[in-house]
């Protein structure tokens, strides 16, 4: 502390220690906060066809696959998720089913970034997936799936995948045998 | 003059324990490093984020923190993997995830938040799925605002070379 | 010259580095917890920062000036002895080597 460079050097050393015990205080003690909020998808209308819908170069399969369409409506209020250590609330609209060649299958049909509490409240209706959907083997090996929502919060410093929350909405049935024929709508 | 003197006021013996005394200091920091690693079954347990391919969620020369366990990869996390045959991993979303009914084994197919479309344009031509052990972490922790000082020092040269400077004299001056 | 080298140094006295080194500390920690304390009531991590950094920024400005708080107690050394015009006299050679032993303690 005798002149300006070990002055300097101290309060410079101390200050660090001290922000990373502050850093440490703030992501263990977001791991407290009670994190609950309402989201819900319902699923209005689906169609399988056969070939992508849209250009997929990388997918050798996509003129032979079954691809199944959907449309839902979104109803969701995650403002309660904005703590203050919330960067982001990052929403997935999952769907998840079991076939023969795998047991477990999840797929994501759409997804949304929400960066403030403003955006957190909404209704979407007849939204379309966003991603392909198609399964791991050429046609749909299931009959049904589960469409769930999924979000998880990136903190400004602190612990990801900690807290993940899913709501299931009813079942989905695919419109199996010939696909472009057996769609419908709910 | 002063800080001249003072160096040539050192002995060699001085010199060559402040430097033992510095790499100390190194060593340290790599040994904690690699004991975080092992700890969480990664080869680098803290990685520096290189792309904007996540913003908002990563920017670039942000810190994450990873770990590697057994338990199964779930749907929206974010994983470090590698493509085979490229040094640099990439740290994205998990959009699909398969798990196979026989082996258990599970295939990802990735996508960056702020990609339009899915990973299969960075993969391997060919290759359609990152399997389970081409995922080398997965991101548990992470520390914002750290890339923005970063970035703020690569775009100021002079105040990154008046901090190094000024780092290296207080670790030649300091006597104990 | 010397001042002006003192003056570029900053130097204070013993008593004011205790003191300096308590307001670091204080001021510090008090940034820390006031830092956390803002933050949490008005939710905003931006906030956190701001204070924390501020309050760094204030400390920096109490402690790394030589202000005269800090030099409120100078050191009053001894008179040296007269000096003894023969060599290798035992009492002279014992003051110089004491008085070089406290420069040393100062500069630490």
């Amino acid at each position: 502390m005798y002149n300006h460079l070990q002055r300097l050097n101290a309060v410079f050393t101390f200050a660090l220690t001290v922000a990373f015990t502050l850093a440490f205080t703030v992501a263990y003690t977001s791991l407290w906060i009670p994190n609950s909020a309402q989201a819900d998808v319902t699923l209005k209308a689906i169609k399988v066809r056969k070939g992508a819908s849209v250009y997929d170069g990388y997918d050798p399969q996509a003129r032979r696959a079954h691809y199944a369409s959907l449309a839902f409506d979104i109803e969701a209020d995650v403002a309660s998720l904005f703590h203050w250590n919330a960067k982001q609330v990052f929403m997935m609209i999952v769907a998840e089913y079991t076939t023969p060649t795998n047991s477990v299958n999840k797929v994501v049909l759409w997804d949304s970034i929400i960066q403030s509490p403003e955006d957190a409240q909404f209704h979407l209706k007849k939204y379309r997936n966003k991603y392909l959907f198609r399964d791991y083997d050429e046609v749909f090996g299931a009959t049904e799936a589960n469409l769930t929502v999924y979000w998880d919060v990136t903190p400004y410093i602190g612990f990801l995948n900690m807290d993940r929350y899913a709501k299931t909405s009813q079942p989905i049935l695919f419109p199996r045998h010939q696909p472009g024929v057996n769609s419908y709508s709910l | 003059m002063e800080i001249l003197q003072t160096i040539r006021s050192f002995s060699i013996r001085q010199m060559l324990l402040q430097t033992l005394n510095f790499m100390m200091v190194l060593s340290t920091a790599f040994m904690f490093w690699k004991g975080l690693g092992l700890y969480h079954n990664t080869e680098s347990p803290i990685v520096v984020v290189l792309s904007g391919s996540m913003e908002p969620a990563f920017y670039k020369n942000d810190i994450l923190f990873l770990a590697n366990p057994k338990t199964p990869i779930d749907i929206g996390e974010i994983v470090v993997f590698k493509v085979e045959g490229k040094e640099i991993p990439i740290v994205h979303r998990v959009l699909r995830v398969h798990t196979d009914a026989e082996t258990g084994s599970q295939r990802f197919l990735t996508k960056g938040d702020n990609n339009k479309v899915d990973d299969r344009g960075l993969y391997n031509p060919g290759q359609l799925w990152v399997d389970r052990k081409d995922v080398v972490g997965r991101v548990r922790g992470y520390v914002s605002y750290i890339g923005m000082i970063t970035i703020v020092l690569n775009e100021n040269p002079q105040i990154k070379y008046a901090v190094l400077g000024l780092m290296g004299l207080m670790i030649l001056l300091s006597k104990e | 010259m010397s001042s002006i080298s003192a003056a570029l140094e900053g130097t204070i006295d013993f008593q004011g580095q205790v003191l300096a080194e308590k307001i670091t500390q204080i001021g510090i920690i008090l940034a820390a917890v006031l830092a956390f304390a803002v933050g949490q009531f008005f939710q905003s991590f931006e906030l956190l920062l701001l204070v924390f950094g501020g309050g760094v920024v204030i400390t920096l400005l109490a402690v790394l000036p030589p202000w005269p708080m800090y030099n409120r107690h100078p050191v009053s050394w001894l008179k040296p002895l007269v000096e003894q015009s023969q060599p290798g006299n035992a009492i002279h050679q014992l003051t110089s080597e004491s008085e070089s032993e406290a420069e040393k303690n100062n500069t630490k």
